[in-house]
């Protein structure tokens, strides 16, 4: 659950440079990290425990 | 669920230019905008295909089309209403909906959200340009099964790389959805606080990321086996082609809930906003939403019973696909007992939503029927299995879209549709969608094949039915435009912030249309 504050660094001009704060990106970089990581596993495993000699 | 806002914090500038608002875009809303529209756009592109099937299909004989131009026609049908209509829709919604309802400002990662987008359209035009190369476009069938969609000719690896590209889509968007659930939710809102939609994404989303990898692996060796000289599927060269049907159907079921359960939270979301009521049974519908997720994944050869297997895996492929309909039955009980004894009114939301829950079950009893594997023998690619899954992807997710639509566009537009309108769009669809497909299991259990541009003189009166009915659904979808585009064009009257009287959630808190940056400091849910 998030419990950091957004901050605006750039303020509303065109699009918001929003910072997370830093536990909720180090967060959500874990997460992405490990699903990136399951679905490249995955179509490997897909692909290569088909491959016979 | 009781939701207390402490605070609102929002903001509405947007981009000036049209690049920066449209193409260079990071906000969840301006994007699931864009889903929406491409979506629209794939579902009367997809529709056009289906109108020229049922013309070809209204009397018996070669009348219309060419037989190759007609395989084309179905296949493309199918990949663009899966891939192109119905999963951008909901993640169009999804993009809409999901961060005002856990009060995040935004998704996790929202340039890969703009990049997630733009992918599609060029998969689709890639996709959509094989019709006119030599050949024509891919003729096997969505499930392109080889060998023969290895005869495919030079339309293969354009429709390899576009389901590659829309794949890659599928995956960025479900990582992204996760990672802002999972890790942006506003303070107080915890996981059994999250309304159901939030609920059914996240869980739809752990689909995709376990099945679209399973897809892009079978489609790869498929071009591995055109191109490069490999036999993973041909038997010649010592490989087996049934292999590719477990791995594709591996995919494919999986595929099948990820066309349904976010329709499950929407339409847990309008049912007790319309019988003013809450909804009857979180927790359950929450816990039924994960059982349906985890036995999906031990089914998949339910839909190739005759390929020969033993009799020992065709029974626990029975069971298990039956086992399902525990949890499906568990949520349609609890919609009917959110609606028993409400304040219910009709609006057009709510019409949907319990067309939804009526049309949907009748082909989850089909679906049923398909399961028992001795019948399945007399059913297999029969029409019995088009208007079965037809039942549960028209009337089940495209009337849960529609219904969205209608419920959620006050919020975006700040304005309310035109509810005859509307009303009369629920009415010409409910009647002419059952007309279309109602009489395709007659003609599935007499026996008419699917796939094919011609027909036994027998099946000629329900073909002709069906295809006045597909005509009339196809024409009152026009309807449906009208009263979307007078929307985006500001016409209607002026929403409310809370535009229904039994609406609940946070997104119902912020001004119609929802402002361009919401909650931007993360509201405090008591």
């Amino acid at each position: 659950m998030s419990r950091g504050v957004w901050t605006h660094a750039g303020g509303y001009v065109n699009q918001p440079r929003r910072r997370m704060d830093k536990a909720t990106r180090r967060r959500v970089f874990i997460t992405v990290g490990i699903l990136a990581a399951i679905v490249f596993g995955l179509y490997l495993y897909t692909v290569i425990s088909h491959v016979r000699a | 669920m009781s939701i207390t806002v402490s605070e609102l914090d929002y903001d509405d500038h947007k981009p000036q230019r049209f690049l920066d608002r449209w193409v260079l875009t990071t906000s969840h809303k301006d994007i699931g905008t864009l889903y929406l529209v491409f979506s629209l756009a794939m579902f009367f592109i997809g529709g056009a295909m289906a109108m020229v099937i049922r013309a070809e299909l209204f009397q018996p004989g070669l009348s219309l089309v060419d037989p190759h131009f007609f395989n084309q026609m179905t296949t493309m049908h199918a990949l663009i209403m899966i891939f192109g209509a119905v999963m951008p829709a909901f993640v169009g919604l999804a993009n809409w909906l999901i961060p005002m309802q856990i009060g995040a400002p935004d998704m996790a990662l929202p340039r890969m959200n703009n990049w997630s987008f733009w992918l599609l359209p060029f998969a689709f035009l890639m996709l959509l340009a094989t019709l006119v190369m030599p050949g024509g476009g891919p003729a096997s069938g969505w499930t392109l099964y080889p060998p023969l969609s290895l005869q495919t000719g030079m339309a293969l690896p354009f429709l390899i790389f576009a389901i590659h590209v829309a794949g890659l889509s599928s995956i960025m968007g479900a990582i992204n959805i996760i990672a802002t659930i999972l890790n942006l939710r506003a303070p107080g809102m915890t996981l059994m606080k999250m309304p159901l939609f939030v609920w059914t994404w996240l869980i739809t989303s752990f689909l995709l990321i376990a099945v679209m990898p399973v897809l892009a692996g079978a489609v790869t060796m498929l071009l591995t086996d055109a191109y490069f000289g490999t036999s993973f599927f041909s038997a010649a060269g010592g490989g087996d082609p049934v292999m590719y049907q477990h791995i594709f159907w591996f995919f494919g079921h999986p595929e099948v809930y990820i066309m349904i359960l976010p329709a499950f939270g929407i339409v847990s979301a309008i049912i007790p906003a319309f019988a003013r009521k809450p909804l009857f049974g979180y927790a359950s519908m929450v816990y039924a939403t994960a059982a349906i997720a985890f036995l999906s994944f031990i089914v998949w050869a339910h839909h190739m019973f005759t390929v020969g297997m033993p009799t020992a895996g065709i029974l626990f492929f029975m069971y298990a696909t039956m086992l399902i309909a525990v949890p499906t039955g568990v949520k349609v009980f609890n919609w009917v007992a959110t609606m028993w004894r409400g304040a219910m009114t009709f609006e057009t939301p709510m019409l949907f939503s319990i067309a939804f829950v009526v049309l949907f079950t009748i082909g989850g009893l089909s679906g049923i029927m398909l399961a028992i594997a001795p019948a399945d023998f007399q059913y297999h690619d029969t029409y019995f299995v088009v208007a079965h899954f037809h039942y549960v992807l028209v009337t089940g997710s495209v009337f849960a879209i529609f219904a969205a639509v209608y419920y959620w566009i006050p919020k975006w537009t700040g304005v309310m549709y035109n509810e005859f309108l509307g009303k009369v769009h629920f009415w010409l669809s409910v009647v002419s969608v059952n007309v279309l497909f109602f009489p395709q299991h007659f003609l599935g259990l007499a026996g008419m094949p699917r796939r094919t541009a011609d027909y036994a003189l027998q099946f000629a009166e329900w073909n002709m039915i069906s295809s006045i009915g597909g005509f009339a659904f196809g024409a009152t979808q026009l309807l449906f435009l009208y009263i979307v585009i007078r929307c985006m064009r500001g016409q209607g009257e002026p929403a409310p912030a809370r535009s229904w009287e039994g609406a609940e959630g946070l997104e119902w808190e912020l001004p119609s249309p929802a402002p361009h940056h919401t909650f931007a400091k993360p509201p405090v849910i008591k």
